[in-house]
């Protein structure tokens, strides 16, 4: 133990690491990632058996790539440690260079000079002999330890995403819509541009959560998700919906519909409608006979649903347009403008996770800042002298200080 | 109208490169005095460009890899006048403007048509995220210059003792700043994308080859202050790094698709 602590903790150990990282990492780039079984047969006809048994298809995710980042963050924890626990020893060796170093020339006046400019720079002056020994900002002696423990803060964040977070898609219609977890999306409007026809996808709803809280209306579009309750709501794609009202004869009722893939509609249970697709347009030949035009999805420039007529037994194949309506004995199905709806994500993750990760992000800059421009050093000020120590940097200081005086 | 104002700035760049090299072949004072005044009159330019672009797309104009390496280019021409201002290294001028005059001509070779800025992109995150990386792409790419210098000078007998010393610090204090804003680029970014899309990192091509230069750079501090590696092998190193850090930002573009090709 006594020799495998102080490896575990080397930063030998940190770089060892670091190069199948950045394999791994190199190889994670070429190859793409998740992708299905038949995109690797088709795009590396040669080496797919290879990808697929190695799991170089989800390398990240992978075993090796976890293990990998598991060690790195032991390694990191007992250095970031180390470091923390060597700052007051640092500090006092740093005091002695600095007490003990070679003087270069100075008249008392610039001694208080100097003096008053390291005061007001946040140093702190060590004891009281005729050399004074300041130290530079107590921030200053932290910067390496808030990087390094910030880091583990981003990687411990991310293993928390990774084992805690689920994300699932849903294609939310216009009215209430029901998720796995009982929560409720009332989607109120969704619309692809604004006033002006510049695309921003914007759907306006509310979320129900199980408990019966609600959101109020809301706005959610791509930038600006919905945070309520332990979920997140992401503006994610969105699509086209057919849409048609069922008046149902013998009751009178009727049923507004959204539809987006084929269904069969049905009022009484033998006659009804078979709704295939909508299509963004059609064309009329010289017959008088409706034709579709492309696909579904896209502008929909001129829409047309292809739909089968089921009555008495007899299907009838027919393209409708909206406004349109078709009959059975038992219904009325009149057809309306299809309607674009969105696709929402719904992200679940602890609010401790986030805290985590933005502290962690904060803090890691602010290290790295500390680290790059509040180095750590020594300055010994005496009446006819003074010296500067640091490990990085000493010649800027040095510089600086001669500026002062 | 704009495209004037673009094509002057990089014909300007190219007159200060070609006098920066004459003035330093023949050791020409009136030359380097004309070689200064040159490159900032392309850089004011690379700057009119900037700012004219962005009025006529109303946003930022940092949102396509033309408009990137425009900006790039331009940080680079600012860092160099900084450091000419405190350092008045003659042989600055020559490397740095050739780096700037290089990068705004990859910029002339992508499409420059202004276009709307997807919906995505709409961001407050975007300036932070662009601008740290611009930055730090600029400081990486002086470091390479400040290194190059280094392996110009490191075998000739007459080098002033001290010179490769300031050089070795140099490169490294651009290294540190680039890599701060390397890290503020890949954690705005990740933040950015928590948002719009809802995962902080998908091991996209663009991110992997961002933390792969990132790696690289952090180990670059580390061999430096714990390994006391310095001079000649550090400069190899700067120069290896600066090829990581131009295939992130254009191999990556060329060689994969992801959600930052522009594509
Ligand atoms: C990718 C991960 C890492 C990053 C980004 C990182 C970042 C840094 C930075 C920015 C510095 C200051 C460098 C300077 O001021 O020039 C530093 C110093 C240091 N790092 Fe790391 N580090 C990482 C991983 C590690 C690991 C795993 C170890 C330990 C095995 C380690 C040990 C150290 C030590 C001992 C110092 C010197 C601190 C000092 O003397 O003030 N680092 N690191």
């Amino acid at each position: 133990m006594k020799k495998i602590l102080p490896f575990l903790r080397s930063m030998r150990f940190g770089m060892l690491l670091l190069l199948p990282v950045l394999v791994c990492s190199v190889i994670g780039s070429v190859i793409p990632q998740g992708e299905s079984e038949s995109y690797y047969a088709e795009t590396f006809p040669g080496a797919y058996h290879m990808i697929l048994g190695m799991g170089l298809d989800r390398l990240f995710s992978g075993w090796v790539f976890l293990t990998l980042t598991a060690l790195f963050s032991v390694n990191l924890a007992l250095c970031s440690v180390s470091q923390l626990r060597a700052v007051s020893a640092r500090r006092a060796a740093a005091a002695k260079r600095a007490e003990t170093a070679e003087l270069l020339p100075l008249s008392a006046s610039s001694a208080e000079k100097l003096s008053g400019y390291l005061r007001r720079r946040g140093w702190k002056r060590q004891g009281e002999g005729e050399r004074a020994v300041w130290l530079s900002p107590a921030l200053s002696w932290f910067g390496s330890v808030i990087t390094h423990f910030a880091l583990l803060g981003v990687i411990l964040g991310a293993a928390g995403i990774f084992a805690l977070s689920s994300t699932a898609d849903y294609e939310i219609l216009p009215g209430e819509n029901e998720l796995p977890d009982g929560t409720v999306l009332r989607l109120e409007d969704f619309r692809i541009a604004d006033a002006e026809g510049k695309t921003d996808y914007v759907s306006t709803l509310e979320v129900i959560s199980p408990d019966g809280r609600a959101s109020g209306i809301r706005e959610i579009s791509v930038n600006h998700p919905l945070r309520f309750g332990a979920n997140k709501y992401y503006q994610q794609t969105y699509g086209v919906a057919g849409a048609l009202d069922v008046r149902v004869a013998a009751t009178g009722e009727v049923r507004p519909l959204y539809l987006t893939e084929q269904s069969l509609i049905t009022a009484g249970g033998a006659d009804g409608v078979w709704y295939f697709s909508v299509y963004p347009g059609y064309i009329t030949d010289e017959n008088g006979v409706r034709k579709v035009v492309g696909h579904s999805g896209g502008d929909m420039a001129d829409p047309a649903y292809y739909i089968v007529r089921l009555s008495g037994g007899a299907q009838e194949p027919m393209i409708v347009l909206p406004g349109e309506s078709v009959e059975t004995a038992d219904a009325v199905y009149e057809f309306k403008s299809p309607r674009y709806f969105p696709g929402i994500r719904v992200k679940t993750t602890s609010v401790g996770i986030y805290a985590l990760l933005y502290a962690s992000f904060a803090l890691l800059t602010a290290g790295l800042y500390l680290c790059f421009f509040a180095p750590v050093a020594a300055a010994a000020v005496g009446k006819d002298g003074y010296a500067v120590v640091s490990r990085k940097g000493e010649q800027e200081l040095k510089e600086r200080f001669a500026a002062v005086l | 109208m704009l495209d004037i104002l673009f094509f002057s700035g990089l014909v300007l760049y190219f007159i200060s490169v070609i006098t920066h090299f004459l003035s330093l072949a023949f050791r020409n004072e009136k030359i380097s005095k004309a070689a200064w005044p040159v490159f900032y009159a392309g850089f004011a330019l690379n700057l009119a460009y900037m700012i004219a672009r962005g009025i006529v797309a109303g946003r930022l104009p940092l949102a396509n890899q033309f408009e990137f390496a425009t900006a790039f280019a331009w940080c680079i021409g600012l860092l160099a006048i900084l450091l000419h201002r405190r350092t008045r290294e003659a042989w600055l001028g020559a490397l740095t403007s050739a780096a700037a005059f290089l990068i705004l001509s990859f910029a002339a070779l992508q499409p420059r048509t202004v276009s709307e800025l997807m919906p995505a992109l709409r961001s407050a995150w975007f300036s932070f995220h662009i601008g740290s990386a611009v930055l730090s792409y600029s400081s990486f790419m002086i470091s390479a210059c400040v290194s190059l210098r280094y392996m110009m000078l490191d075998k000739k007998p007459e080098t002033e003792p001290g010179s490769l010393g300031r050089l070795d610090y140099l490169s490294y204090r651009m290294i540190a700043f680039g890599f701060l804003m390397l890290t503020v680029t890949i954690l705005t970014g990740a933040i950015w994308a928590e948002q719009a899309w809802s995962a902080f990192w998908t091991w996209d091509p663009k991110e992997t080859w961002a933390l792969i230069t990132w790696l690289i750079y952090a180990a670059y501090l580390h061999l430096r202050l714990q390994k006391k590696w310095q001079g000649k092998r550090m400069a190899i190193y700067s120069l290896i790094g600066i090829v990581c850090v131009l295939f992130t930002f254009i191999g990556v573009n060329v060689l994969f698709t992801g959600l930052h090709s522009y594509k």
